[in-house]
């Protein structure tokens, strides 16, 4: 998963890259050659391997496909790490020769709750840009929203939910259907928790990728916090990931 | 040796000095109110605390000043179930209540070197709760005994308190392992690693039994409506029980036990138990202490009983031999295979089958069957065969086989059930003690089960040990089949409105 992980910013951080070489757009961008879908949605770039965002300056569109492509490696450069409890949970839980494919069937379904997100947001995004006349304004509604989900109780309750770690059927179809379920009620609460910051990401007209490694960062120290109460807070989990920079300085695993 | 805990049924009467020092040190701390550290129900909040039970019990009054949000952050609901913390944290619970104790013994002229007493309910003829607690007066007499509860109820819910000691087993003591592990195969004598781990499964084997077992028993739920269920058995309000910390010191004797039976039984090493869960950015293990002070602690400042200046006065181990190497004896395995033998990772579990539907618990036993994978059962069998005399040290080494009873929900934290596995339609499971894997005591279920809880509601899961059966089962060629019998006989009542059930019945091996 690490190795998943890894790739998945390589890519994009290569794509930031090339967006910002000539003929690029220094905000970030979706795959593709831009094709009329969505007018006041941009994108930028040209290669393949771009996060995505939209904003309200730029004049060019992006395609379904490409959105989808952008959409699917931030998702997986961001969320892998948070399916490590859910891929071990299956893997300890399935017959030995059931294993790949019941963890395949499980990212399936997660992956798939996160692309069924990624429309949503995409329209969120494009009304939001439409809305705000200027990509500030835009950005402005993005932090506002994402701030307040952040700290409400509401979302700590997506938090714990997406601890649960179902009984699974261990034999025939229901095997398959069971972690497949199980992706898709686990993708579920990681939409809830985490919708609000990717959609300012999406709206967010600059500095794309720096934003995504601090929401990053946060969502996977908040996997190793304990869950909070249930009122309202905003919660900076600085302290597992110091102690796991710590580790990884000193090279002292657990 | 400064302070030796001693057997409160070996005191030489019932209202001892031990007891009745205690007695008045509970009655001090009682007397202050809910916000102050050092008070009776603060502490009992540190273990758990649960604002509507607390109020059904009587123990939270309307409007009553609560502490600070931040003492309620730094100190409530801390206690380590479901964790390889579970024995570190309750011992420097256990010593830090008993420090507070003692600044009131002393400070009422009694004597420094007082310690809490230790209650050992497999002790002969000690299985009735100690008389100084079942009785709503001092002995003078006069009625309002710190000691007393109302709301114990005992086994069978007509409150006659006592543990029952014909289901309980030490087989725990046997375990070669502190560490386990949470996916199927032995969860270990002390726990699996885990974080701050504030209610979470599976129990270790030490807290399954006899720790689970005893809170339940003791607790009970009433045979009566409104069958309130009692202060021990739910951790959100174990600690307001005195016994609770009787309870508590047995337990942590049986872990001084299990260290002394054996040279290789020993506590982990690895930084992150030593140093406890502030090590990874979690919250520190802490109590406050009579001078006001917070005591930090971790589970590596405890783990040596003469530096923590107190002993046990019996610590002999009640187990003649681990059950690995009565095993290895029986199967003709030589000696030297012992070296061999699986410990606990993750890498060496499988799942060998499991059962196809959640099962419900009622009132009456139930049976399920656990379909089993033709190619894990015949690994497992093939590990459980005889040698024959000079193949002493060749083939594999046994296997160890558990069942996993995952994702047990509902609210009957004070239910208990006994679990058969391989007996026959017709056999009945009294007949048949030689078939009893264990028995279950859900302690901690309800607050596992809730969805906003901090396991998002995923219920509990226990593993118990069954390689000695599965190695009977073996020799008379009844593991062989497709579906293995598992029978779960409950020791008291299940209320219907407790939704009490088991999400999977499992089986795993571990090996190599």
């Amino acid at each position: 998963m690490l190795a998943v992980t890894c790739a998945a910013w390589l890519a994009l951080l290569l794509g930031d890259a090339m967006t910002r070489g000539p003929g690029g757009h220094a905000g970030g961008g979706v795959a593709g050659s831009a094709r009329a879908t969505a007018p006041g949605v941009t994108t930028a770039g040209h290669g393949s391997m771009h996060a995505v965002t939209v904003h309200a300056s730029d004049t060019s569109t992006i395609t379904l496909t490409g959105f989808l492509s952008g959409w699917v490696l931030m998702v997986v450069a961001m969320m892998a790490p948070l399916l490590i409890p859910a891929l071990r949970h299956v893997h300890a839980r399935s017959l030995p020769r059931r294993r790949s494919w019941a963890m395949g069937v499980l990212t399936l379904g997660y992956v798939g709750t996160w692309v069924a997100a990624g429309l949503v947001l995409l329209m969120l995004a494009v009304g939001v840009s439409a809305m705000a006349d200027r990509a500030g304004g835009a950005l402005l509604v993005g932090v506002v929203v994402a701030v307040s989900w952040q700290a409400s109780p509401l979302r700590q309750r997506f938090l714990t939910r997406r601890r649960a770690l179902p009984p699974l059927a261990a034999f025939g179809r229901r095997a398959y259907l069971g972690a497949l379920r199980f992706g898709l009620t686990h993708g579920a609460w990681c939409v809830g928790s985490c919708w609000a910051v990717m959609l300012l990401l999406l709206v967010v007209p600059a500095r794309h990728v720096p934003l995504m490694v601090i929401v990053s960062l946060w969502l996977w120290g908040e996997e190793l916090e304990r869950p909070a109460g249930s009122g309202w807070g905003l919660r900076v989990p600085v302290g597992p990931l110091r102690i796991a920079g710590e580790r990884a300085l000193t090279g002292r695993g657990r | 040796m400064d302070f030796v805990r001693r057997n409160v049924w070996e005191l030489g009467g019932p209202w001892a000095d031990e007891v009745l020092w205690y007695a008045r040190g509970v009655a001090a701390m009682q007397a202050r109110p809910l916000a102050e550290p050092t008070s009776w129900r603060f502490y009992a909040a540190m273990h758990g605390f649960n604002a509507a039970r607390w109020q059904e019990l009587g123990y939270l009054g309307p409007g009553e000043q609560p502490p600070s949000q931040a003492l309620v952050d730094q100190f409530w609901r801390q206690c380590q179930h479901g964790s390889w913390y579970f024995l570190p944290w309750h011992r420097g619970y256990v010593l830090a209540l008993e420090a507070n104790i003692r600044a009131v013994v002393l400070a009422a002229g009694g004597p420094s070197d007082w310690a809490l007493p230790y209650w050992d309910y497999l002790g002969p003829g000690q299985a009735a709760l100690p008389p100084a607690f079942a009785s709503p007066d001092w002995p003078d007499g006069v009625g309002d005994n710190p000691l007393f509860v109302e709301h114990r109820y005992g086994p069978d819910g007509d409150g006659n308190v006592f543990v029952e000691t014909d289901l309980l087993t030490l087989t725990a003591l046997g375990d070669p392992d502190f560490t386990g592990v949470s996916s199927g195969g032995s969860p270990g004598f002390g726990g699996v690693d885990t974080g701050f781990s504030h209610g979470g499964s599976p129990h270790g084997a030490l807290e399954t039994q006899p720790h689970d077992s005893v809170h339940t028993d003791i607790g009970g739920r009433k045979a009566q409506p409104p069958n309130t269920q009692g202060v021990m058995s739910r951790p959100s309000s174990a600690g307001l029980d005195p016994i609770f910390w009787l309870h508590h010191a047995n337990i942590d004797r049986l872990w001084a036990a299990w260290k002394a039976s054996d040279t290789t039984h020993t506590d982990p090493v690895q930084p992150a138990w030593l140093l406890g869960p502030a090590s990874i950015g979690q919250r520190p293990f802490c109590a406050p202490m009579p001078d006001g002070s917070t005591w930090i602690y971790t589970p590596g400042e405890l783990t040596d009983l003469d530096a923590l200046d107190y002993a046990y006065e019996d610590i002999t181990p009640p187990v003649a031999a681990e059950p690995a190497q009565r095993r290895l004896d029986r199967l003709g395995i030589d000696v030297a295979a012992r070296e061999r033998m699986p410990v606990p990772e993750d890498t060496n579990v499988e799942l060998v089958g499991a059962n196809d539907e959640p099962v419900p618990l009622r009132d009456s036993e139930v049976r399920s069957h656990v379909r089993l994978e033709s190619r894990r059962r015949r690994r497992v069998t093939e590990s459980l065969v005889p040698r024959a005399a000079d193949a002493r040290d060749q083939g594999p080494v046994p296997d160890r086989v558990f069942i996993n009873l995952e994702n047990v929900r509902g609210t009957g934290d004070a239910t208990a059930f006994s679990v058969y596995v391989g007996l026959g339609d017709d056999e009945d499971a009294e007949s048949h003690p030689e078939r009893l894997a264990g028995r279950i005591a859900p302690f901690g279920v309800s607050q596992a089960s809730d969805p906003d809880g901090e396991e998002g509601g995923q219920g509990l899961t226990f593993v118990l040990e069954i390689t000695d059966i599965v190695e009977e089962l073996t020799m008379e060629g009844s593991f062989d089949v497709e579906r293995l019998p598992v029978r779960l006989v409950p020791q008291r009542p299940v209320n219907e409105e407790d939704e009490l059930n088991i999400g999977r019945i499992s089986i795993f091996r571990q090996g190599r």
